[in-house]
């Protein structure tokens, strides 16, 4: 070839690599474009680029080859590479060895490029040309890394927001999804279901008596529980379904696609729940511990026809609501079981809608009334009564307590409804006072919800309302469940010494009905145990409740409290009962719940 | 020490039956398995050989050639089945037009194989992409060598004689355990050059010089040839003129011309951007000379026991009946005794000296497996 020949054929490879710099913002893709066509135009066996050379350590570096297969080093070509970097000078060296050339090439601030050949040199003119290149290529290569740096700077920033993202989904504890993201599957399940018409399912699970277990064992042995539960409840779920912790013992399954069929779907759900139950029925083994578990859960199916003219966002408010209202079904009858949510549930949850809405205004409206039920000594002489409140709404006619008082309990309205009732009572008992009542009795009690109880105010409050009437003290008393204590058990305690020390009497109401733990009564500052009322129902004839009942009124001789019975309806079961060491007596043998002008009539 | 090639089988008519019985006879010498060689000429039913070939219980191998060559004889028609007596792995990639980087899986156990035996569909694009495949998996550990299957007419047909039929648009690597010497040579000169060429699209040369390629190459080829170029006769005349890549190695690496594309011409084989080329001229006795002095240049005082020969069908073209004595001397080259086997391909593919896999054109590509006693 003629000198302008060669000259042009120098230029066209420094021009063709120098072209083929810099495409591309990835470090190794740009390298193997530059490098492949380097290997080409210089007909090498292999090239290769070595960089964050370690002086240190000859094992220390990073390599990209092309061809991939030829990126093993012999330890002369890294001392070689190393050597010529440590320089740090815009320069080259060769070597020979084995029949194969190596050509190093000082790629400023970055690497050393390596060209290898075999059998025949690279001619100096091109190796001259090649050096001239190696500014471009570290600028390149620097501007890479600098990129991929920033890259990893932001991934490594997505990742974390990301994991924060599904942190903010889950549930730390048991791993499982939260409320916030069973809410937001649950919206996407309800529209593809309306789309597809396949009917899927909420399960709203709550486990039975929970709180029980954190109180004796521990929290930390609850969360054990919790955790073995959320890993067994995992083992009934399938790919798309939604299992999620909602709250303290409740846990949410949203399951999808279950069939067209409305009579398949609910079958299929019913196995569900089934399953469900089945797998927490194996004892669990917490610690040394161990205990069985039961749970009920309400079901609702989706999409509800009745709903479809709603917002997905109201469908599946709806639909929690209900599974939930399911669930309460279930808990307050016998626990351990499921129920589907029905019209009947619905019709059970618009009255109480309703008496919600007239609960609001009863007060002011004065619907209320306090009725009072003596309490009797064996003789039939009356020792004191129990206020009970009566509400004849103007709307809804008489409403039972018992289908009020939960509402109540639920919306806040029990706070004032209590306060309204402990300022009946003492107004009653300030109307004893007068002189033409003789042999008034020696309290009235009056009833305290839990929700009462735990307000800051309530110690201050109630001996402010009797204070305002200038009773004495003894003159109330409270009754109250064991739910009470269930909440907090020391804040109850620390309140009940509080109100003890200003003269303030306890009666535990309902003993045997609830948890009937015998680690309250021995907490519990108590001066008065009522038995639950079934088990005086016919203890005449039953021995099982004659067994529970002399028992319980050993319990309370043992702790020098006194014992009350309610429900006493005849007088067998009043001979029976007389036999035993009875305070007073509660019934309707005796007195039913009357009206207050009643009530006071009977001491003039 | 046993030759890695039987005694190869000639067929003139091939049918399912025919091939069906040669391989039956084959059986007999208890081969590793079957090179097949085929020509394109009468392989009119490629299909009915499907099942025979599915049957056959060693690995299978081959293609369809323009020519197919069995010691000094080019023949048009016919089929060659050469039993092979080595340790070989076959392995068949698909798709080859669609190659891009990484496309192929490639594994063999490189250790147990020095040599790797390619053919192509000669008409597929993406060649290019897949020597720089098998280049990125071997480097240099391994010598490949190798040519495109196909017909003449360029019409893209099943060429590939695979285990499970005769396919195209592919891509076959026959991995050997034998050593072979690898003698390339073209025997084509410089007319003119050189040129830039400063814009290409692959194998399409857009632009020479700033100037449009085809505008160029007319006016250097009508200086030298009483002949007037025009997209009617080009490929006619362009088979004596072919392009030659100026490379480092000091070897030209040879680009046949075959068709015009408006102003662009279209070559066998990628041309990359910016590379130096030249318009070469061809003697016949030069390029006879040039494949001849090639193998002798590898096979001094050695003992050399069997040649796969892919020579350029467009040499045969261009030599005319001259081609016979281009076989003739690489016979006497290698020696009268030594089985000489091959094809006339679409494009050679041969590992370079300096490095890299190259495809070439118009150019005597011998793999020779020398005796180790």
């Amino acid at each position: 070839m003629n000198p302008m020949g060669q000259a042009l054929q120098i230029i066209s490879i420094q021009h063709e690599l120098s072209m083929n710099i810099g495409i591309g913002l990835k470090l190794d893709d740009m390298l193997n474009v530059f490098m492949e066509r380097a290997q080409k135009r210089l007909s090498l066996s292999a090239i290769h680029m070595v960089w964050h050379i370690n002086d240190s350590s000859l094992d220390d570096y990073k390599s990209l080859s092309f061809p991939k297969s030829n990126s093993r080093f012999d330890t002369k070509v890294i001392k070689a590479a190393n050597a010529l970097f440590q320089q740090a000078t815009p320069s080259q060296t060769h070597s020979f060895e084995d029949d194969t050339h190596h050509y190093f090439f000082f790629v400023p601030n970055f690497g050393i490029l390596i060209c290898e050949r075999l059998h025949q040199t690279i001619e100096d003119k091109v190796i001259n040309a090649l050096v001239s290149l190696m500014s471009k290529l570290a600028t390149s290569c620097l501007a890479c890394e600098q990129h991929q740096t920033l890259v990893d700077e932001i991934s490594a920033r997505k990742k974390v927001e990301e994991k924060l993202r599904e942190q903010s989904l889950m549930d730390s504890l048991t791993q499982l999804s939260n409320r916030k993201m069973f809410n937001d599957n649950l919206k996407k399940a309800i529209s593809n279901a309306i789309r597809s018409k396949r009917i899927g399912a909420i399960f709203y699970i709550d486990l039975d008596r929970f709180k029980v277990i954190n109180d004796s064992l521990g929290h930390s042995f609850g969360d054990g529980v919790l955790k073995e539960i959320a890993k067994r409840f995992r083992k009934c779920t399938r790919e798309g379904d939604t299992l999620a912790r909602i709250g303290g013992d409740e846990f949410a399954l949203l399951v999808v696609d279950l069939d067209n069929d409305r009579d398949i779907a609910t079958s299929k759900a019913k196995r569900i729940a089934e399953k469900l139950s089945e797998t927490i029925s194996q004892p669990i083994h917490v610690g040394e511990n161990e205990l069985i578990v039961t749970i009920s859960t309400g079901i609702n199916l989706f999409p509800v026809r009745e709903h479809a003219e709603n917002c997905v966002d109201i469908q599946s408010q709806k639909l929690i609501k209900n599974a939930d209202l399911a669930m309460y079904r279930i808990k307050h009858g016998n626990r351990n079981g499921f129920s589907f949510f029905s019209e009947d549930l619905q019709a059970f949850s618009d009255k109480r809608s309703k008496i919600e809405k007239y609960l609001r205004t009863a007060i002011q409206n004065e619907e209320f009334e306090v009725y009072y039920q003596p309490l009797v000594d064996e003789t039939g002489d009356i020792l004191g009564a129990e206020a009970l409140i009566r509400w004849r709404s103007k709307e809804l006619g008489w409403v039972s307590p018992a289908e009020f008082i939960p509402v109540a309990e639920e919306c806040g309205l029990i706070l004032s409804i209590g306060d309204w009732v402990a300022e009946e009572a003492c107004r009653t008992l300030k109307i004893l006072e007068k002189d033409i009542y003789k042999l008034t009795p020696k309290y009235l009690s009056i009833n305290i919800s839990p929700r009462q109880f735990v307000q800051p105010q309530f110690t201050e409050n109630l001996l402010t309302t009797i204070d305002k009437y200038a009773l004495d003290h003894k003159k109330l008393r409270i009754e109250i469940t064991e739910n009470v204590a269930i909440d907090n058990i020391d804040l109850t305690i620390a309140k009940m010494h509080q109100l003890n020390g200003e003269g303030i009497d306890f009666m535990l109401d309902d003993f045997g009905s609830g948890y009937s733990s015998l680690s309250y009564l021995q907490k519990l500052p108590l001066q008065t145990i009522k038995i639950d009322r079934s088990f005086i129902a016919n203890i005449n004839n039953c021995k099982d409740n004659q067994v529970i009942t002399s028992s319980i009124v050993g319990i309370c001789e043992h702790f020098s409290m006194e014992c009350i019975v309610e429900g006493v309806e005849n007088d067998k079961e009043l001979a029976f009962l007389k036999e035993k060491n009875i305070t007073a007596f509660q019934g309707y043998h005796f007195y039913k719940p009357m009206p207050a002008n009643k009530f006071l009539s009977l001491f003039i | 020490m046993q030759n890695i090639f039987g005694v190869a089988k000639y067929i003139e008519h091939v049918t399912s039956t025919t091939l069906n019985d040669a391989i039956s006879q084959l059986q007999t010498t208890h081969p590793s398995g079957f090179l097949i060689l085929c020509c394109d000429n009468g392989l009119d039913d490629r299909t009915s050989l499907d099942q025979t070939l599915q049957t056959i219980a060693q690995p299978v191998f081959g293609g369809v050639f323009p020519n197919i060559i069995h010691q000094d004889t080019a023949y048009e028609t016919g089929m060659l089945i050469i039993p092979m007596h080595a340790q070989l792995e076959v392995k068949v990639f698909e798709g080859l037009s669609e190659c891009h980087e990484n496309k192929f899986s490639i594994h063999f156990a490189m250790q147990d194989f020095s040599t790797v035996l390619m053919l192509v569909d000669g008409l597929a694009r993406g060649i290019g992409n897949a020597l720089n495949q098998v280049f990125q998996k071997f480097g240099q550990s391994l010598q490949v060598f190798g040519g495109g299957a196909g017909s003449l007419s360029f019409n893209q047909m099943p060429c590939l004689f695979t285990p499970k039929g005769i396919i195209k648009d592919a891509m076959l690597l026959v991995a050997i355990k034998q050593d072979v010497e690898l003698a390339i040579g073209h025997g084509w000169e410089v007319l003119e050059g050189p040129f830039l060429a400063n814009q290409v699209d692959d194998n399409q040369i857009l632009q020479l010089n700033f100037e449009p390629a085809y505008q160029v190459y007319k006016d250097v080829i009508e200086r030298h040839d009483a002949r007037e170029l025009d997209t009617e006769n080009f490929f006619e005349i362009a088979s004596s003129y072919p392009f030659g890549l100026e490379r480092l190695d000091e070897k030209l690496l040879v680009r046949d011309p075959i068709t015009v594309n408006d102003q662009a011409l279209v070559c066998v084989g990628r041309v990359p951007e910016n590379t130096m080329l030249y318009i070469l001229k061809g003697h016949a006795d030069s390029l006879i000379e040039a494949a001849a002095s090639a193998i002798q240049e590898k096979t001094v005082s050695k003992d050399i026991q069997a040649t796969l020969l892919f020579d350029c069908i467009s040499r045969k073209l261009f030599l005319g009946d001259k081609f016979t004595q281009e076989l003739h001397k690489i016979r006497h080259t290698l020696g009268e005794n030594t089985p000489l086997f091959g094809a006339l391909a679409l494009g050679e593919i041969a590992s370079g000296k300096a490095g890299g896999i190259d495809l070439h054109n118009k150019t005597a590509v011998a793999a020779i497996v020398m005796s180790s006693d």
